[in-house]
């Protein structure tokens, strides 16, 4: 296990360069995120096995999220709490070369195109997805959920709280919060998106906005905090959630749950962290294999029990003695926040960080 | 004139003289004319008796309507009168001395023993309340001090205040009047201790910090999330272990407690940069270094 420390700040995010295999970039936040500056951290590895800091840029607020430009193997794009985001470059100091200022709240998350790579996207607490390029400092589409707009039954009245329970008192809070929103790596045009309400949101950029999307209900009226695609089966999301649970939805399984409500079927469903799931992530390099981070402080790779990787098998995580844990990093000492697997050299080497401030690589299949 | 009359007509004549203010009486029907007319005939000598008679004359009734009864009388019969022949002078007399113990009796008024006897019961009841007063506000007196030291001024303060309306009441009592003001200047000075109190503890610098709306919501936040991840019965021993060396959850405990709050820049007093101790001042966590908003090109 390789280990950088970030003295006096927590990490939220981290990303392996697409362009060299021992560059990773680490967006973080002083005082845990919750007020102070932000930095960028470009961590290397060298030879004799070492991460070391290349590069770190202070910036004036949090950030929350990092991603590799596809195009330049220099540049950076951070996602910051004041509702910016600032694409660096590695080679330069200090300030960033661009600034995308539109979000009017934090910027939650970033991410860019794999296949159209002149294109990123940004989701921010303002309950609004944007969709920019470098080339311009203005956002060239603005997209809103739905499930923002209209009233339905899981957005309860201001005044009658849904929930009793001290572990639903989230529930009326941070509703219009859109917590991550990544093209798929599958279809240029496409984007998902999961939010406070629970909701999760497809969109096609090649439809109005207003009618090319679809939403469903992912993890039962709590918020859900992460989504990803599969890289090997496009119409195979995971998404997790405040409800501890990590789901699996077949996007092509949809059945009608009321007269205006389509809801894709849930093919399998992980409950193995004890507190929020924040991020899960399919490998680069299987197909039934992601990883989750948690509030509980622990980063868990999983196997996707209902696929032999050729067909479906049936079967859910439950039956799986482990519940379909590989391995568990439990090394952090804080929330974990951050992962990301590693595209080079042998599959399974996995970057993490988290509150701690701790920049963890370790290797998920050891024995 | 003869008393001897040839006729009775002259006799009626010669006794109509002798009461020439009868005679006009009869002339004039009215009472109220006669009423004033029989004023004329009252001299000084007669009212003197009047008065003697009417001071001579036993309480008895009530004393309201015995009182405004020889009041109106003696105010209806004060004025000069002229002078008239002697039998006159002494029907006027005894009828006046009739009116004078005339006495208004009210059927429904209680017996004269019962209220001499409660008039003493409440001339006894009187006094013992005073008394009983006196005795409970001395008693209270030290009690109110030490209860003053531990409450607020607002809860002893009303009980300082209703107490010059009860002195007001009673201050016709000269037996009270000594005491009164022994006591008045007493509570005086405890109200003067307690005012100088209060006015310290006012002055002096208060222990808890007075946070802004944010910095409260920050701190309920904060005590939410400290208390939803408190370690319970149903948290697994290691998570337990971690959440106890959380430095995290360390700072949202200082944060619910009012420790540890949000503060200001020092460039913008809306912006909130960093966390501090309100008691020490110092700043808690990274300090903040301001940045410029700018890029490279700019």
């Amino acid at each position: 296990m390789l280990k950088y420390h970030m003295r006096g700040y927590s990490g939220y995010g981290v990303q392996y360069s697409p362009f060299f295999d021992h560059r990773l970039a680490v967006a973080s936040g002083s005082n845990f995120g919750l007020v102070g500056n932000g930095k960028l951290y470009i961590l290397d590895i060298d030879n004799q096995g070492r991460m070391l800091k290349s590069k770190s840029f202070l910036t004036q607020d949090g950030l929350f999220d990092v991603a590799w430009n596809e195009l330049h193997e220099n540049q950076v794009l951070v996602a910051q709490g004041d509702g910016s985001l600032r694409l660096f470059d590695t080679l330069l100091n200090e300030y960033p070369i661009a600034i995308f200022q539109e979000h009017e709240k934090e910027v939650l998350s970033c991410n860019w195109n794999l296949l159209n790579k002149h294109l990123f996207v940004s989701s921010s607490w303002d309950g609004s997805i944007k969709i920019w390029t470098p080339a311009r400092n203005t956002s060239m589409a603005t997209l809103i959920p739905k499930s923002m707009k209209r009233e339905n039954t899981l957005t309860p009245h201001r005044d009658v709280p849904m929930s009793n329970q001290r572990q639903h008192n989230s529930l009326s809070k941070n509703k219009s919060c859109i917590y991550q929103a990544q093209f798929s790596p599958h279809d240029p045009n496409a984007i998902m998106s999961c939010s406070g309400n629970s909701y999760v949101t497809l969109f096609d950029l090649r439809q109005p906005s207003s009618s090319g999307q679809y939403s469903f209900l992912a993890h039962g009226g709590m918020e859900t905090l992460t989504c990803d695609y599969n890289k090997y089966r496009p119409y195979i999301v995971a998404t997790g959630g405040v409800d501890n649970m990590i789901k699996i939805w077949d996007l092509r399984m949809v059945r009608k749950m009321s007269m205006h409500s389509r809801q894709p079927m849930s093919v399998n469903e992980v409950s193995g962290h004890d507190l929020a799931v924040r991020k899960v992530s399919w490998s680069p390099h299987h197909s039934d294999m992601f990883l989750s981070t948690s509030y509980d402080m622990t980063c868990k790779v999983w196997q996707d029990v209902s696929t032999d990787g050729r067909r479906p098998t049936g079967k859910t995580n439950s039956v799986d003695p482990a519940k379909g844990c590989r391995f568990v990093f439990p090394h952090h000492s804080e929330f974990v926040f951050g992962a990301d697997w590693s595209m080079w050299g042998q599959p399974g080497y996995i970057a993490s960080t988290a509150w701690d401030g701790d920049v963890c690589v370790w290797y998920a299949f050891s024995r | 004139m003869s008393v001897c009359q040839p006729s009775t007509l002259a006799r009626l004549v010669s006794k109509t003289d002798q009461f020439p203010t009868a005679n006009k009486a009869f002339q004039h029907t009215s009472l109220h004319a006669s009423a004033s007319r029989s004023r004329q005939v009252k001299n000084a000598s007669f009212e003197a008796s009047f008065r003697s008679s009417q001071l001579s004359e036993p309480v008895s009734g009530s004393h309201v309507i015995q009182g405004t009864s020889s009041s109106s009388l003696s105010s209806s019969f004060s004025s000069p009168l002229s002078s008239h022949s002697q039998p006159v002078s002494q029907d006027m007399s005894s009828w006046s001395d009739q009116f004078a113990r005339m006495q208004i009796r009210d059927p429904l008024s209680f017996t004269s023993e019962y209220q001499q006897l409660y008039n003493q019961y409440e001339q006894s009841q009187q006094h013992f309340h005073s008394h009983q007063h006196l005795h409970q506000r001395q008693h209270e007196t030290p009690q109110n001090s030490s209860f003053a030291m531990q409450q607020p001024a607002p809860s002893y303060r009303p009980a300082l205040v209703q107490q010059p309306s009860f002195y007001a009441s009673n201050s016709n009592m000269s037996t009270q009047s000594g005491l009164d003001l022994h006591e008045n200047e007493m509570l005086a000075r405890e109200f003067d201790r307690i005012e100088t109190e209060l006015n310290e503890e006012s002055a002096s610098p208060s222990e808890a910090p007075v946070f802004s709306s944010e910095q409260i919501k920050f701190q309920q936040a904060a005590s939410e999330i400290h208390h939803r991840l408190s370690p319970g019965t149903e948290t697994p021993p290691e998570l337990e272990s971690k959440f106890k060396n959380s430095k995290f959850l360390g700072l949202m405990r200082s944060i619910s407690d009012g420790v540890v709050t949000l503060k200001t820049d020092d460039q913008n007093n809306q912006k909130y940069t960093q966390l501090f101790s309100p008691s020490t001042d110092e700043v808690v966590g990274n300090e903040y270094f301001s940045v410029s908003d700018t890029t490279l090109d700019a």
